[in-house]
């Protein structure tokens, strides 16, 4: 058979207003999605406490901090799933949790954790909200997951919003100070309208036959 | 192959409406026409269209390898200079393609010849992967045509198939979907779109072209001031790398479908490229720039804007003399000539064939008709069977 064996008529009405699909971890990540336009820095990825410690010694008590950080990040951000089989699907057998919010929801096991400097030489009472102050500057912790199974987030860093931060073989990644700040989804806008003036004029041209009834082909 | 005059079915506007189907009359005139349909036996599809269909885009991939780090070849192309990076980063980096649609000249017997890709904004895909299919489906169910008549059309499934791979690192984030005003025609085929990806579970959300705003941080933001961090948008690359907003391409890391290098494909400098790199393959008409005119100064051949849709701004040279055009807005950018094979005539018609890939699997077919040789945009469109 060379065509389509169902379509789905129901979804094709428009007659009548479809229900509109709410996956679960939407709800939750509407906040994740990244700025724009942001400096970049590399940042450690640390599998755990220990590793953060070897790069920075004599500072327990910050990686301490940025596991635990990360791990709540992790709580609120990660992509949610209905059943463990879905999230195993994604992410590898046996790396899926229960999620502590709501046991109903599986999510993946958070594979380690990146650290990032906001600014250093702040006193403790000046730091952003989303950071926290340690040895004399700002610091922010953020999630990263990876699949122990196949699919398409094996062999990399991905953070709760599907981004993609480099090989699970390398320690470090080159990110955008944007993911150790609070996501945004919105920004503001400057002007408006830089696109359809081409289409405009060529809509606008004479001729014996009307033009403009689209812009495919 | 034949032409089958049949009866339309009594309800099919009212069938429209419940579909939102709402370009199928254009300007008082029919543009879905089904008085009559198009019948292929499985070997014409399979060999003569689907296979070579495939073939076709495996070529055009070629001609992109070989344009996007060619310097001389990007302007050959009117490519502006500042984006021969972003698109030559968007081949290396392989971003995904959703769509394109091969036309060709076929009459049932010989090779079908490539007329062109539209390989950016190709359209009908509605008509095509849904219309057309229920069409069949009711004359089956009414019993005017057998239970086991076919059509070359799995376009809808691969779609939604192609949507779910595309967004498969992505899963939470808004797709954005875009079209220009006043065009229902775009906005219905848009419509059709996210309902696809709709059905693939993915997040979608409409802005108009000429609504998209510039965020603070060179971003683009929709009407809500949400950023478009991917969007879809059934608007031409080569508009917009000359409009106003054409710069914040370069900063905004907004994804788009279709991606930057499809650019080069639609492009019809693609033609005699490909006569170039594939001189003599069956499925290629002869193709050339405008500095080798020394091919063209007898025969006859079509002028094509490198730039133009649905057969504006096309002539016809013999000799090199012209002999008929078509009026429009195009043309700015020059032209290339590709040698004149005309579309076969089924009684009064002309017929084109639209061949269909989803990523790079030929998905199917949409038939268009028109009295003039030139297939515009008010040119009828008919369904097809296989039998």
């Amino acid at each position: 058979m060379k065509r389509s064996k169902s379509i789905n008529l129901a979804a094709m009405r428009k007659t009548s207003v479809a229900p509109k699909i709410a996956a679960i971890s939407l709800a939750v990540s509407a906040v994740l999605l990244q700025g724009c336009g942001a400096p970049k820095q590399e940042a450690h990825v640390f599998k755990n406490i220990t590793e953060c410690v070897d790069i920075n010694p004599n500072q327990q008590s910050l990686c301490e901090t940025a596991h635990i950080k990360a791990l709540n990040e992790a709580e609120r951000t990660a992509p949610k799933y209905t059943s463990k089989r879905e999230c195993e699907s994604e992410f590898g057998s046996s790396n899926c949790l229960t999620s502590s919010s709501n046991s109903n929801w599986f999510m993946p096991v958070m594979a380690g954790f990146m650290l990032g400097n906001i600014t250093s030489n702040l006193t403790r009472n000046s730091c952003p909200s989303y950071s926290y102050f340690s040895n004399r500057g700002c610091y922010s912790s953020s999630p990263v997951f990876t699949s122990t199974g196949g699919g398409s987030y094996a062999g990399g860093w991905y953070g709760a919003d599907g981004t993609r931060y480099g090989k699970t073989s390398s320690k470090t990644a080159r990110v955008s100070n944007d993911v150790f700040t609070p996501k945004k989804t919105t920004t503001r806008t400057i002007s408006r309208g830089g696109f359809g003036s081409v289409a405009k004029a060529k809509s606008s041209w004479g001729g014996s036959r009307r033009y403009g009834g689209g812009w495919g082909g | 192959m034949q032409r089958v005059a049949t009866s339309e079915r009594p309800h099919w506007r009212d069938l429209a409406e419940e579909y939102g189907f709402q370009f199928h009359t254009m300007h008082g005139k029919p543009y879905w026409d089904e008085t009559a349909y198009y019948q292929f036996s499985l070997r014409q599809i399979e060999e003569d269209i689907e296979a070579p269909t495939e073939e076709l885009h495996q070529m055009c991939l070629e001609v992109v390898a070989q344009v996007v780090k060619d310097e001389q070849l990007l302007e050959k192309f009117c490519i502006p200079e500042a984006y021969w990076n972003a698109i030559h980063n968007s081949w290396q980096n392989k971003q995904p393609s959703l769509y394109s649609r091969i036309d060709l000249a076929y009459n049932g017997t010989g090779p079908a010849k490539l007329y062109e890709n539209n390989a950016d904004t190709p359209t009908s895909i509605y008509e095509t992967g849904f219309w057309q299919w229920l069409w069949l489906e009711d004359q089956i169910n009414n019993g005017k045509l057998s239970g086991n008549t076919d059509q070359f059309n799995s376009l809808q499934e691969k779609l939604i198939a192609r949507f779910q791979q595309i967004n498969s690192t992505n899963s939470q984030q808004t797709l954005h979907f875009s079209c220009c005003k006043d065009t229902a025609e775009d906005r219905g085929t848009v419509q059709y779109l996210q309902d696809c990806a709709e059905q693939a579970g993915i997040t979608n959300k409409f802005v108009f072209i000429e609504d998209i705003g510039h965020g603070e941080g060179d971003c683009f933001t929709d009407l809500d001031d949400q950023i478009i961090k991917r969007m879809f948008k059934l608007y031409p690359w080569e508009f917009m790398l000359r409009e106003d907003y054409g710069p914040l391409l370069l900063s905004a890391e907004t994804q788009f479908l279709e991606p930057w290098w499809k650019s080069i494909v639609s492009n019809k400098a693609l033609l005699p490229m490909l006569w170039q790199l594939f001189p003599d393959h069956p499925n290629l008409l002869p193709a050339y720039f405008e500095d080798q005119r020394q091919h063209i100064s007898t025969g006859t051949f079509v002028k094509k804007p490198l730039f133009s849709r649905e057969g504006a701004n096309i002539s016809i040279i013999k000799d090199g003399q012209l002999q008929n055009n078509i009026d429009g807005p195009y043309g700015e950018e020059g032209y290339i000539y590709q040698s004149y094979y005309p579309l076969p005539r089924f009684d009064n018609n002309y017929t084109l064939i639209g061949s269909w890939l989803i990523n790079d699997e030929a998905a199917g077919i949409s038939i268009r008709e028109d009295s003039s040789i030139i297939t515009q945009d008010l040119s009828r469109y008919l369904p097809h069977v296989i039998v």
